[in-house]
């Protein structure tokens, strides 16, 4: 007796007559002329024309049709041969969202505001390299360390930023030493992590090695080949390109390939440089470039940096970088672009890698927080820059507070409120939602309303236009399927 | 002068909602007066839509016509919503049971 029931107890539901079957959850937005994206909520997706969809719904789709077994597979549908639907749809969904429990892992230090570049799009006020004011005090770091050990998240990062990091490396010590010892004190040590933000000009040998000794790894900033970065990035002497490669090979000598990674600032000069911006990228061996724009802050704003190109523009210049990128893997090369990677993990996969600007509820304050050098507490970076530029709307309290003070702040609950994209106008209907996010301080920014309007958002054109563009891209070629799938299990 | 229209949608074919939340959609174009009316003994839902810059004729006849067609897909929306809420409340049920954010009516959060 054979140990698989016959074919014919698979076939209950004859193949050429109208199926019966029960619709499950799921959203759809146009993808062009006459295809529609449609997703269910774990974030899955598949293509359908309009005339398919219209019979999806209407309950009038046979068993034979093409796309009637995928559209079972993937939970949009469920059948007599589908009972567990729900269940592995409420298993995606929970895996997807599990993040959410486990609150703040990010913590951010503002070790000082002293920085020895002046970028004219910096986001935070450039001070004087010789001033102690704008340092994070001993007193503040402190206490910040134990408000972020009081996080329930077993997995902590905890963030250097400044200025220029290195600059306060005395008070970047003393923070780390103090968070190990707290934490080796707990009943459950955490998986405990550092990482410093660096322009690398000013590290040492001295600080490098302290830097390998306790596993922090490095963030620089690169923003394309020598011209452009040091244009972009001014500071005495006008060789921040030649340090920043020069520390960048430093480090990796001293930590491992894998200790750096770098960050690029897209500015005007930037859009007609992507090939060159990318191929700087390659030369420096770095395995990806993640592609961003200007952020509406600081002095990016006050310089009319951030005004200087729009949406429209950053998405042409990012377009042709992520199609030079694409091509450089056809030849050979193994490269990638992480925003997409990014999108690609939540597209293909149920894992959310947890990027701060695309979740919802949105990530301010629940994915990171930072502790500014005059110990203010701020629910995100941009926060923090925010308040630069005296708006503090989005600052949660001072260390000086309980962790469960500055997490009732009224604001903080208020911004999680209302940017829960499930329920936010137009995201709730929208099929890109489950790969999306919601930016409350830049919302607050440009509409000073946390959840914005979505039809004049350039958060939301932005995203639709690199949703839309990474589908196109993986339905016209299988080549960048198959990539686009490697990038998704990488992230 | 910026150019305005009025079109009627048929109540008994549309829902209300679904005709806002088209015309919201396009709020970055143009501004929208919605109101039920009745004549005759039908009911209808009345648009009436200006754009916000100086266009001419045919942009706000492109605007009609995407704004038609974002209503058919409202009303579709509607029609997956209602046949589905059920097994969506018990999946997000499901989903987030664990994680302490949901808790029975009265009950505080889970700690």
């Amino acid at each position: 007796m054979s140990q698989f029931e016959p074919i014919e107890f698979f076939n209950t539901q004859r193949a050429d007559v109208i199926a019966r079957y029960a619709l499950l959850p799921f959203n759809f937005t146009a993808l062009d002329g006459t295809r529609y994206v449609v997703t269910n909520l774990a974030g899955e997706y598949i293509l359908l024309e309009r005339e398919v969809l219209q019979r999806l719904v209407s309950g009038a789709l046979c068993a034979e049709d093409p796309l009637y077994a995928d559209l079972r597979a993937r939970q949009f549908l469920a059948d007599e041969h589908s009972k567990m639907a729900p269940d592995l749809l409420a298993i995606k969904v929970r895996t997807r969202n599990e993040h959410l429990a486990n609150w703040t892992g990010l913590h951010m230090f503002v070790l000082t505001l002293r920085c020895d570049h002046s970028c004219p799009y910096c986001q935070v006020s450039r001070q004087s390299e010789n001033t102690a004011a704008f340092d994070l005090s001993r007193e503040h770091a402190e206490k910040a360390v134990a408000l972020t050990l009081r996080s329930p998240n077993p997995a902590i990062k905890i963030e250097f930023q400044g200025g220029e990091s290195f600059l306060n490396f005395e008070l970047l010590k003393f923070v780390v030493l103090t968070a190990e010892e707290a934490n080796r004190r707990l009943g459950q040590p955490k998986d405990l992590k550092f990482i410093v933000a660096t322009n690398l000009t000013v590290a040492t040998d001295e600080m490098l090695d302290f830097c390998a000794q306790h596993e922090i790894g490095i963030s620089t900033s690169l923003d394309g080949p020598r011209d452009l970065h040091n244009k972009n990035r001014p500071r005495p002497g006008a060789d921040s390109y030649e340090r920043t490669i020069r520390g960048i090979a430093k480090v990796r000598q001293r930590l491992g390939r894998r200790s750096v990674s770098a960050l690029m600032t897209t500015t005007e000069a930037s859009l007609s440089r992507a090939h060159d911006i990318v191929d700087e990228y390659v030369a420096q061996d770095f395995g990806g470039i993640f592609l961003r724009p200007l952020s509406p802050y600081g002095f990016a704003l006050k310089t009319r940096f951030f005004r200087a190109y729009n949406a429209e523009r950053w998405l042409q210049f990012y377009d042709e970088a992520l199609d030079y990128v694409i091509e450089l893997n056809r030849k050979g090369l193994e490269f990638q672009e992480y925003y997409a990677s990014t999108i690609l993990t939540k597209m293909l996969t149920c894992k959310d890698p947890g990027y701060v600007d695309l979740r919802s509820p949105a990530g301010i304050g629940m994915a990171g927080v930072i502790y500014n050098y005059d110990g203010t507490v701020y629910a995100s970076d941009e926060a923090r820059m925010l308040a630069e530029m005296n708006d503090t709307t989005f600052q949660l309290g001072t260390v000086e507070d309980s962790f469960e003070t500055l997490y009732t702040n009224e604001t903080f609950l208020q911004a999680v409120d209302e940017t829960f994209a499930y329920s936010a106008p137009m995201c709730t209907d929208c099929a890109f939602e489950p790969w999306c996010g919601a930016d409350p301080v830049f919302h607050w920014r440009q509409h000073q309303d946390m959840v914005g309007r979505k039809p004049e958002s350039e958060f939301c054109q932005r995203n639709m236009h690199i949703f839309r563009g990474l589908i196109s891209r993986m339905e016209k070629d299988p080549f960048v399927r198959r990539l686009f799938t490697r990038w998704a299990h990488t992230c | 002068m910026t150019e305005s229209r009025v079109i009627e949608f048929d109540a008994s074919a549309y829902s209300l909602l679904a005709i806002q939340k088209a015309c919201h959609r396009f709020t970055n174009k143009a501004s929208f007066e919605v109101s039920p009316v009745v004549r005759d003994g039908a009911s209808f839902v009345r648009v009436s839509l200006s754009l916000l810059a100086e266009k001419n004729e045919s942009e706000l006849t492109l605007l009609v016509q995407q704004l038609n067609n974002e209503v058919l897909d409202q009303q579709l929306r509607e029609q997956v919503r209602e046949q589905t809420a059920p097994v969506r409340n018990l999946i997000l049920a499901y989903a987030f049971s664990r994680t302490g954010l949901i808790a029975p009516d009265g009950a505080p959060p889970a700690a």
